[in-house]
């Protein structure tokens, strides 16, 4: 396994409410891996900026 | 419930979950255990606090509390998400990973403090097992001054942590070494009571990573050299400066650490044994930065209609409750589920009053009547 940090931006979809906000983030978050720490570290605008460490296995 | 059994009191605890993320620099609970009066002040209110090691953590500095439940980050957030539930212990057997990139000297520093737990405090510590080849920790800043790292051999992490399950420990405290020079930078500002802490981010990772693949209590303590005499510390990192290692708050911490209970086995065992329990439905608030909401437990307790507390506590980050729409969805919808705070006095004062149950509305004036 090797861990990666990445730093992203998502756009927040108005038909997503903030209380299912935590799945929303976590399911774009599984694209890159497999989340094990991350943040929401702004919010402008319904632009997310999201930076996270994720579990990637190896080949 | 974990009171269960017990006869029931009206003002019974109040399970409250504390957070206060690492590495994002808060002015309170950002430096060295600097959050630790006002977790005293919340357990004192809410009689159960459930919080992480960035709170209760003070190096060679700790406060023991039967009210304060010491869990890592990582678990907190499965809790806070409804996966797991916290099993109360008497004791944990807490083992050590010794990172082997660590010097002879550094190392027998931290297994005096193994000695010392054991010998002044009666903690149940053992065994040790050493990683096969260093651990090799980077240290790394996000975009936002939140602070990151890298662990570039994350497995011989996990494979010491199996050897220790093995071997019996039933919590894992872990040391590894941490790059001095990439310390330096960073650790004159953080020592003068400026931005965030440079090692906490990666501190997280090792912590989250073996709490995640073994699923019993961990926690990390550093490893560096001994940093210089600086007349301008800030108090709040002074008790950084006491002594060699940093392990003994960790393992005072975990030595009566929760255990972390997958969600459906807690279940069967609170219908067959007499094990105190405490559910993901018993958190009856979250208290956390009002610039840092944007984590997970608190997206989780957000999506489970659980309190949130907002407390004024500056940071390197503002996704707010005003950012993430919490204002109209409190004052429209679910009234009660944000609350500010200007302090953790006020904090204390709304845990208080959630658990005697006395309407916000009352304590404020002009109170409006039911006439027209």
């Amino acid at each position: 396994m090797r861990l990666k940090m990445i730093q992203i931006e998502l756009l927040w979809p108005k038909e997503v409410p903030s209380n299912e906000l935590r799945k929303f983030v976590r399911e774009k978050l599984f694209n890159y891996g497999e989340p094990l720490r991350w943040a929401i570290t702004s919010v402008e605008q319904r632009k997310l900026k999201l930076e996270a460490v994720v579990i990637i296995p190896e080949d | 419930m974990f009171w269960r059994g017990e006869s029931f009191e009206l003002t019974a605890p109040l399970p409250t979950l504390m957070i206060v993320p690492s590495g994002i620099g808060c002015s309170i609970g950002g430096f060295a255990g600097d959050a630790i009066p006002s977790a005293r002040l919340l357990a004192a209110a809410s009689g159960c606090l459930i919080t992480h090691p960035n709170v209760m953590n003070a190096a060679s500095l700790f406060w023991n509390d039967s009210r304060i439940l010491y869990v890592e980050g990582y678990a907190l957030d499965r809790f806070a998400a409804g996966e797991i539930a916290l099993q109360l212990v008497r004791r944990q057997r807490v083992g050590l990973i010794l990172d082997v990139g660590i010097e002879v000297e550094l190392i027998q520093r931290n297994l005096q403090v193994l000695d010392a737990c054991k010998a002044s405090l009666g903690v149940n510590v053992g065994p040790v097992v050493k990683t096969e080849v260093p651990v090799q920790i980077c240290l790394d800043f996000g975009e936002s001054g939140v602070s990151w790292g890298k662990i570039n051999n994350p497995e011989v992490l996990l494979c010491a942590g199996e050897k220790l399950l093995e071997a019996g420990a039933t919590a894992i405290a872990v040391v590894t070494r941490f790059p001095d020079d990439q310390i330096s930078s960073g650790v004159i500002e953080y020592r003068r009571g400026k931005g965030a802490d440079p090692i906490a981010g990666a501190e997280a990772l090792i912590s989250h990573l073996l709490v995640r693949h073994l699923g019993i209590p961990c926690a990390h303590s550093p490893a560096m050299k001994p940093l210089p005499m600086d007349p301008f510390l800030d108090p709040r990192a002074a008790s950084e400066e006491l002594g060699f290692s940093f392990l003994s708050c960790v393992i005072v911490g975990l030595s009566k650490a929760p255990n972390l209970v997958p969600i459906g086995l807690a279940k069967r065992m609170s219908l067959t044994s007499s094990s105190q329990i405490i559910f993901p439905d018993d958190i009856a608030a979250i208290v956390a930065p009002d610039g840092a909401l944007g984590g997970e437990a608190v997206l989780a307790c957000l999506e489970r209609k659980i309190p949130i507390i907002a407390v004024k506590n500056p940071s390197a980050l503002d996704v707010t409750p005003q950012s993430l729409g919490l204002d109209q969805l409190a004052y429209e919808r679910e009234k009660n589920q944000l609350l500010r705070a200007s302090n953790y006095l006020e904090a204390a004062g709304l845990l208080t009053l959630l658990r005697e149950g006395i309407n916000l509305e009352s304590l404020y004036r002009p109170l409006k009547g039911f006439i027209k």
